[in-house]
């Protein structure tokens, strides 16, 4: 396996997982906008649930942070245990290379 | 005027709940669930994959869980805060997202880069840990006939 098909699997997994990144937290601040959003006009609908919105805005932000969150971790083994290189070794072995 | 309100909260009728005791009660419980789901995780890829996976899978359910107690910390400290200094708790809001960041990627980066774990096991887990945030039982519906 050539240094130059590593570089270029390399740099094609870190544009990749900047793209991925970039997405997750798009998604994750369009996410807590809309939550929060809702969260401020339960509060202007009912004042004397604020205790309760606010415990459950905070668990439906957690379980919606849930998928960036994965798209993170995702993220973080494209980087630290690229699964792409192994594949390339296998496939040029399996031809023959 | 009616109250049109859908979502009728189970510690609503106890008025004097406090935030940091529904805080503390909807995290125990979660903690709890993402324990039972780890577990779970771990034991499956004990059997399937060794102890090297399971391993890797309770690494990747305690990131989820020590974001949860640590995210629940800052929540009763900015509690607390509010009590004092109204729209000061903002603030802790603010750091306990960015602190949950910080501390997955750091884990992350400890379990796959320095201890090499398999990522695979630990996704799952991490993946499966999160639908703990279902199980926090605080709410129950309540439909229009029932009020």
């Amino acid at each position: 396996m050539s240094a130059e098909l590593i570089t270029q699997l390399y740099a094609s997994t870190a544009l990749i997982v900047g793209i991925m990144l970039a997405a997750a937290g798009f998604a994750s601040a369009l996410g807590w906008a809309l939550i929060c959003s809702k969260y401020l006009e339960g509060i202007a609908r009912q004042p004397e649930m604020r205790p309760q919105l606010m415990v459950q805005m905070l668990f439906t932000g957690g379980l919606m942070e849930a998928f960036p969150f994965i798209v993170l971790g995702i993220a973080m083994w494209f980087i630290f245990a690229n699964p792409f290189l192994g594949a390339a070794q296998a496939a040029i072995k399996a031809l023959g290379g | 005027m009616q109250n049109s309100f859908p979502i009728k909260p189970s510690a609503m009728s106890d008025d004097t709940t406090s935030l940091e005791t529904t805080l503390n009660t909807g995290a125990s419980k979660m903690l709890a669930v993402q324990a039972l789901l780890t577990a779970g995780v771990g034991l499956a890829f004990y059997v399937y994959q060794g102890q090297l996976a399971a391993q890797a899978a309770l690494y990747g359910g305690g990131i989820v869980m020590f974001n949860v107690w640590m995210t629940n910390r800052r929540m009763q400290t900015a509690a607390e805060i509010a009590k004092i200094a109204p729209g000061k708790e903002v603030r802790i809001f603010y750091l306990a997202a960015v602190l949950r960041f910080v501390f997955a990627i750091g884990f992350f980066i400890l379990g796959m880069g320095w201890l090499k774990l398999p990522p695979v096991p630990m996704l799952i887990a991490f993946a499966v840990a999160h639908l703990g945030y279902l199980f926090n039982g605080q709410y129950k519906y309540v439909s229009d006939n029932e009020k």
